[in-house]
């Protein structure tokens, strides 16, 4: 009956108008290749403050969706990802294209990303309650160990870089600790500057660090020259696969959505990494590997299937424990912190049925997106001929007036301003930025639990190599902190001997 | 340009450095254990220099290389600063100037900055201005 409310909840006309903005906005974000899912969310966010928190979301949860959806679209059409998560819809999707079947693989890219999209919510409906359920045993220490896996996961996955992703992360360790400390209530940092009481805000840093960041580093790499050729859709016939097709691509999506959610659920692993690994495994596994990146149906419906998937695994950390997945779901915290509400066991508990609202709105979302997607995909050709320097000067432009409108404070502006040229150079130094939020983000959790743990232990850290949880969770991070360089050096070694 | 990577980390060892100094007046620890507001930022702040220092190691035994420019980002290079100028003047004046007559002019620079026609520029830029004035201050009542 709960479930039913929920669904019935977000069919209320304001929040399924609310959803259908977030999807359009989502569309043609996702479309533009240089603006991001996240850009997209985190300029979006302080828009939503102003709505209610159903329709906020709504909004959210619908710019989340459909920009990593139509992500695929310009990676099919010009053989551009229009966001990281479709860097593998580019292998096959514009060789489809090339071949005169643009439409084919547009509604491929539409149907099977909602597919994927319905499937891991269906996951997080079955794993982020008993998680929550099972979370609601952690105490101070279970909560500081699972803050410092978080970030230890956000280093692990930073590629080849786990020293530059850590130390950004303390980096924002480091920022987080401005303002009234969590225990004492004491001004650190502040410099009897009332306006940084609060500590620097989370929002404006991030939409300067991935909106203005991205923008200058465009800016500065840009080719005049470069004109990217659309593949025209008004030549494709087929429109869709028949049933012999989708017969023999099924099993291979299940798959690839199974191995999505499991990538989603570890913080800091996104669509890129999902769908590159699954495209990589269901060709191993085909019977058809020699069509693979030469135009493979089945190779695009896996990628497409693993971008959106990835969202069910990442929202079930974010809600079940307060961890964010990746860089999207951290805003999602941020705005849940904003309307009172903090990710993690006790909301499943204090605020349920807003839990399972959000998880009806990505199914919705989901069967809104596969609807739009499908009526829509001739216009995105027209789309993709928007110059990117009028993107620039608008996605500037509502950086400023989403700063501003959290608050309406102008520390907020200057601290978006700084994080934009912090972001530019860390991007362009190769260091990952995703790990600056999330220590901005868990540096408070971290230390409120830290503290905490050794108040009521007088000062002992016995409990993190005593308890089980902690034990655990320790030992984890600890080996995801150690393999990535282990394997590094054995691969070094490896080339050496070939040599 | 192995410099450049360094003086990164050096800036990372300042801040660090400044944020352990001043967090070592922070009051101690109590009685009964509880750690003092600065245990934290003590913590992180070793993290950080000892982390820029396994870093900058590594750049001078790998001698990797940032901020090597090609031929398009040397071009563009002046692009970027007068952007990043007009971002930081744009945030300075925010708070000083009007947001319409401030945000029209703003707009205009960054479009002719970036080679736009002056009609174009000129239609897009109040045309923008109003409908971001109109949706935020009417709509969503924040006070720009």
């Amino acid at each position: 009956m709960e479930w039913v409310s929920a669904f019935i909840g977000v069919l209320h006309p304001q929040v399924f108008f609310y959803l259908i903005v977030g999807v359009v906005s989502g569309a043609l974000i996702g479309t533009l290749p240089g603006l991001t899912a996240t850009m997209g969310v985190a300029v979006l966010t302080p828009i939503s403050f102003w709505l209610e928190p159903a329709c906020g979301f709504a909004m959210l949860i619908g710019v989340y969706n459909a920009a990593i959806w139509s992500g695929g679209i310009s990676a099919i059409l010009i053989n551009t990802p229009g966001t990281p998560a479709s860097m593998a819809s580019t292998f096959d999707g514009y060789s489809l294209s090339q071949k005169g079947m643009a439409r084919l693989a547009l509604n491929i890219n539409t149907v099977f990303s909602a597919l994927g999209g319905v499937f891991s919510s269906f996951c997080l409906i079955f794993f982020a309650f008993p998680l929550a359920d099972f979370a609601l045993r952690f105490g101070p220490a279970e909560y500081a160990v699972v803050a410092f896996f978080g970030l230890t996961m956000m280093a692990a996955v930073s590629g080849d870089k786990p020293v530059k992703g850590l130390l950004v992360g303390f980096v924002g360790l480091l920022i987080s600790t401005i303002g009234l400390d969590a225990i004492h209530a004491f001004k650190r940092y502040t410099f009897d500057y009332p306006m940084l009481l609060d500590g620097i805000s989370f929002v404006p840093v991030m939409i300067g660090l991935f909106g203005i960041g991205e923008i200058l580093f465009q800016v500065y790499t840009n080719r005049k020259d470069e004109k990217a050729e659309i593949v025209s859709i008004e030549k494709s016939n087929k429109s869709f696969l028949n049933f012999k097709e989708l017969k023999q691509v099924f099993p291979f999506n299940i798959f690839a959505s199974i191995i999505s959610v499991i990538i989603g659920v570890i913080p800091g692993a996104g669509g890129d990494i999902a769908s590159i690994i699954s495209w990589g495994q269901c060709k191993r596994m085909s019977k058809h590997k020699s069509e693979y990146g030469k135009g493979s149906i089945e190779g695009l419906s896996v990628s497409c299937t693993s971008n959106n998937a990835v969202i069910g695994g990442a929202m079930t950390t974010m809600l079940s424990l307060g961890i964010p997945g990746d860089a999207v779901t951290a805003i999602l915290i941020g705005s849940l912190m904003m309307y009172g509400m903090t990710p993690g066991p006790q909301m499943f508990v204090e605020n349920k049925p807003f839990v399972m609202t959000l998880i009806a709105q990505l199914i919705i979302a989901n069967i809104v997106i596969c609807i739009f997607g499908l009526l829509t995909s001739k216009i995105y050709p027209k789309i993709l001929r928007i110059k990117k320097e009028t993107l620039w000067v608008s996605v500037t432009m509502c950086c400023f007036l989403g700063s501003f409108a959290i608050n309406n404070s102008y520390m907020d502006i200057i601290a978006m301003a700084i994080a934009g040229i912090l972001g530019f150079i860390l991007k362009k130094m190769d260091f990952p930025a995703g790990p600056l939020v999330l220590g901005l983000l868990l540096g408070r959790l971290l230390e409120a639990n830290l503290r905490r743990t050794l108040a009521i232990t007088m000062g002992s850290y016995s409990p993190f190599f005593t308890n089980p949880i902690c034990i655990v969770l320790l030992s984890v991070s600890i080996i995801s902190l150690i393999v990535p360089a282990i394997v590094k050096h054995i691969k070094a070694m490896h080339n050496q001997n070939k040599q | 340009m192995t410099k450049s990577g360094i003086i990164f980390c050096l800036c990372c060892i300042a801040a660090a450095l400044f944020f352990m100094l001043l967090a070592l007046g922070f009051p101690g620890a109590s009685a009964d254990g509880t750690p003092g507001p600065g245990y934290f930022p003590i913590i992180v702040s070793s993290a950080v220099i000892a982390l820029s220092l396994v870093l900058s190691i590594s750049y001078i035994k790998r001698k990797e290389k940032y901020f090597q420019t090609n031929e398009i980002e040397r071009a563009n290079f002046p692009t970027l600063l007068l952007t990043g100028a007009a971002i930081v003047i744009y945030a300075v004046l925010f708070m000083f100037i009007p947001f319409v007559p401030l945000s029209i002019a703003f707009l205009i620079f960054l479009n002719r900055l970036y080679q736009r026609s002056w009609r174009f520029n000129i239609i897009f830029s109040i045309l923008f201005t109003l409908c971001a004035y109109f949706i935020f201050e009417k709509f969503l009542h924040v006070m720009l």
